[in-house]
């Protein structure tokens, strides 16, 4: 028999662990991970070796740390790849220390040289090398979304929509930090097509938060709860300020006016200001979904 | 092998925290942290109000969300049934504070004082040493007591020396112990007499606390 809790028990208790107090450390730790993991795949196909650099020390200097400074016990974090068959905490740790191995190898090569001596980018010996680093890094992108959606009493969360929508957020962040270390270094490069990219991903990552919104109505009273927490509760004024306006509505306004305008012709400022808005909402909207 | 399961009277329970207490005092819980606890409420309008009463726990499910979270280990079912924490093991994740449907662990962040600028008294001096700082603790379903018991060839639920001490404490006898793989147990026997039913079980956690409703 199903014992139903009566309505005053369901006044819907968020979850503060992973967003309050120290928590906050673990929300910061997942976006830097997403973003440097981004930012790493990303250079990794831009054949940029300065940019998987500094996408490799966001992922393990910030996000690595932070995630270590979280813990309540940080010195047993060693404990933690104990049981890949079951946590997604113990296989993002794994994925973690596998990319801290071999991402770290296949840097050291890129900035060296070696990978960019091979006769083809893609073909060749330099494929054995990027191929499992990419692979790493993008399991890195996608694995906090299915820790969150294993958790089965929080609606949002446990959706297939929630690793998707963290994978173009994570992407999406990487094409505009690789833009804006582009941007910083004053190199020629493929900025037209990385700035191309960045508004596919950018339409895709602001349709998927669309329809993980949308699809919470047709959920759980929680996950309608949580809905209506982002668009009339108390996450409304984070949500529409700077998921929406600063996350989507600036980044797009300036993307459109490169389109039309021309990369060249933008002036680098307005460039800079939609890239940090852009990253600042999807920071943002990892709040409002934690 | 029995899994230990209990099963809550709502209709005698009285709210009267003594279950909280006991436990309190049983395990030398610090300040701010409670394994068993009453949720108490109000519904209707006057003069038609209700007052509802819900004590909850762990719930020590054969399906234990908390026990999938665990990256170390720490978190592992006994044979008996009973989700125990082993502080050692613990990093302090939170991941299965996070993935328990019920909202029944508690992460220790700090060990407060009861009496906070006065020093700790010899009883919580006594107890501080059980319980790390930076790691996740739960009910657990006075365990010790469960397995003195048993040596002792007492019977849990039966023997109260061997019954875990919010079930001793109850002064409506409003909870029951027992063994739920033996049907002929007391608290089988409630669970299909009155219909007892369990907390949230669209959740697949199969808990093993049960609640008489009417």
């Amino acid at each position: 028999m199903e014992v139903k809790p009566y309505e005053w028990m369901v006044t819907f208790t968020p979850q503060k662990e992973w967003i309050s107090g120290r928590g906050l450390l673990l929300w910061l730790a997942f976006f830097f991970i997403e973003l440097g993991a981004g930012l790493y795949l990303v250079s990794i196909m831009m054949e940029n070796p300065w940019g998987m650099a500094a996408g490799w020390l966001v992922t393990l200097g910030l996000g690595g740390g932070l995630h270590l400074l979280y813990l309540g016990r940080p010195f047993r974090f060693w404990r933690a790849v104990m049981r890949p068959q079951t946590s997604w905490i113990s296989r993002g740790m794994i994925f973690l220390v596998l990319f801290s191995i071999l991402g770290t190898l296949v840097l050291a090569l890129s900035l060296h040289g070696f990978l960019r001596e091979t006769p083809s980018t893609w073909g060749g010996l330099s494929l054995w090398w990027k191929l499992p680093a990419g692979f790493l890094a993008f399991v890195l992108i996608v694995y906090g979304g299915f820790a969150m959606n294993f958790v089965h009493a929080l609606p949002l969360w446990n959706t297939a929509l929630l690793p998707i929508l963290f994978v173009a957020g994570g992407l999406w962040g990487g094409l505009e930090s690789a833009l804006g270390l582009q941007l910083l270094s004053g190199h020629s490069g493929p900025a037209e097509q990385i700035e191309s990219w960045i508004r596919a991903f950018m339409l895709g990552y602001v349709w998927l938060i669309v329809v993980y919104l949308w699809s919470s109505r047709y959920g759980r009273p929680a996950g309608k709860k949580s809905a209506a927490e982002f668009l009339h509760g108390s996450l409304s004024l984070v949500f529409y300020t700077l998921v929406v306006f600063a996350g989507m509505i600036v980044p797009l306004s300036i993307s459109l006016y490169s389109y039309k305008s021309g990369l060249g012709a933008t002036p680098v400022s307005l460039l800079y200001l939609g890239i940090l808005c852009g990253l600042a909402g999807d920071l943002a909207m990892r709040f409002c979904i934690l | 092998m029995a899994r230990w399961g209990m099963v809550i009277d709502l209709l005698k329970c009285l709210g009267c925290y003594s279950c909280t207490v006991s436990c309190k005092e049983e395990h030398f819980l610090p300040p701010g942290v409670f394994w068993s606890r009453p949720l108490i409420g109000e519904s209707g309008r006057f003069p038609k109000v209700r007052k509802h009463i819900y004590p909850v726990q762990c719930n020590q499910c054969r399906e234990a969300a908390c026990l999938k979270a665990c990256p170390t280990g720490a978190t592992s079912q006994r044979a008996d049934g009973i989700v125990v924490i082993d502080y050692d093991q613990c990093v302090g994740c939170r991941y299965c504070l996070i993935a328990c449907p019920y909202q029944q662990r508690t992460f220790l962040d700090r060990i407060r004082e009861y009496y906070p600028g006065q020093g700790l008294t010899q009883y919580e001096k006594f107890g501080q040493g059980r319980f790390q700082v930076g790691t996740v603790v739960k009910c657990n379903f006075c365990v010790d007591r469960i397995e003195a018991g048993l040596e002792n060839g007492l019977k849990p639920g039966l023997d109260r020396e061997a019954t875990p001490t919010c079930v001793n404490a109850c002064p409506a006898n409003a909870r029951y112990f027992g063994d739920l793989d033996d049907p002929e147990s007391e608290v089988s026997k409630l669970i299909v007499e009155k219909n007892a039913g369990q907390l949230h079980p669209e959740f697949g956690t199969d808990p093993s606390i049960y609640y008489i409703v009417r």
